[in-house]
């Protein structure tokens, strides 16, 4: 047997974890090898040590029969109220969905929604050469809507002085027109 | 109670009849959760009752309750924050002082974690490899090479001569 897989088979044995059969034919070599027997005498002792030195602690006292009786009933109330309290949590929760989904259905069938408008740029009227603003959006600034405001009217104007100068500049194209003014 | 089981909650109160002192023991021998350790152990018995369809998946119902118990222990840790040495442990007085003892226990507790909680779910629990692999979650494999590297170690800290006699056993060198 080769020295490493002897060492394990001494090691599972004095953990006490060697199946039986194999326990038999281990004792049979050990018997016969002086090196192993001491090598298995000593693991089994340091093994047995550690097991007096992890357990030395006073070991608790068994518990009475009635008292692991009412510990039990608690265990089983506690498991109870939770599990009452995750199930009223899930009801809860398709309430609210349920809500949720009504809400919704019912704005999109039968009644109005609400109407929203998106201005990207000011309205304007032009009254008499003067820029009105009629309304603004509220991410521009007064100053730029006054700015828009007279840019407009000023290219207004300047669009009807243009027209009448074309007017002016081309009578024999026009004259049907020119006639009626 | 290893056995193959019905889960029902009948089985789990057996089950908590057979396993409560095994558990108070676990929780009371980790300073850190000694002084909750009959919440702790009604935790892991709520949690139980929770998932008692797992109970039929498990190796063997000890394990899973322990598998559990592990887990309420590390929540209550990571809860609190303590700071855990085993050799710090609160022992009950000895009848008689060992100084073997006493250095065993001082080695165990200068183990690896990993080493240390696999070799005290093995000593203390008696615990098989399977049940330990389901407890922690790894490999058999894996547990028997932490238990085997956590025996040479104590026996190398406890005795250095005995040890430098394995290697030369070992590797046929005289």
């Amino acid at each position: 047997m080769k020295p490493e897989n002897l060492e394990t088979l001494l090691l599972d044995r004095a953990l006490g974890q060697l199946a039986p059969e194999v326990d038999d034919l281990l004792a049979t070599h050990v018997a016969r090898d002086p090196a192993a027997a001491r090598r298995a005498e000593a693991l089994a002792s340091t093994v047995s040590l550690a097991r007096r030195a992890a357990t030395r602690q006073a070991a608790p006292q068994p518990r009475a029969a009635r008292s692991d009786d009412a510990q039990w009933r608690r265990v089983r109330r506690s498991q109870r109220w939770r599990a009452a309290g995750r199930d009223g949590l899930k009801l809860a929760a398709a309430l609210m969905l349920g809500l949720a989904l009504m809400w919704f259905a019912r704005m999109l069938s039968g009644r109005p929604v609400a109407a929203v408008t998106f201005v990207s740029a000011p309205t304007r009227a032009v009254s008499g050469g003067r820029a009105v603003v009629l309304s603004a959006p509220t991410f521009w600034s007064t100053a730029r809507i006054a700015a828009e405001a007279q840019r407009s009217a000023a290219s207004a104007e300047k669009n009807r002085y243009r027209s009448q100068v074309r007017w002016l500049a081309a009578p024999g194209k026009n004259s049907k027109t020119e006639d009626k003014l | 109670m290893a056995g193959p089981m019905n889960p029902g909650s009948t089985q789990l109160e057996d089950l908590y009849r057979d396993l409560a002192p095994a558990l108070l023991g676990y929780f009371r021998r980790r300073p850190a959760l000694a002084g909750a350790a009959e919440d702790l152990l009604h935790d892991t018995f709520v949690r139980a009752l929770e998932h008692r369809e797992r109970l039929e998946a498990s190796v063997s119902a000890r394990a899973y309750v322990f598998g559990i118990a592990r887990h309420v222990g590390s929540d209550a840790l990571r809860r609190r924050r303590p700071t855990e040495e085993f050799v710090a442990a609160p022992a009950a007085p000895l009848p008689e002082a060992d100084e073997r003892l006493e250095a065993m226990h001082a080695a165990i507790g200068d183990l690896p974690e990993p080493q240390r909680e696999t070799l005290l779910l093995r000593l203390q629990q008696e615990l098989s490899y399977e049940e330990i692999a389901e407890v922690l979650g790894v490999p058999v494999g894996t547990v028997r090479s932490r238990l085997h590297g956590a025996v040479r170690r104590l026996q190398e800290i406890l005795n250095p001569s005995q040890s430098e006699a394995t290697n030369q056993h070992e590797t046929g060198k005289p």
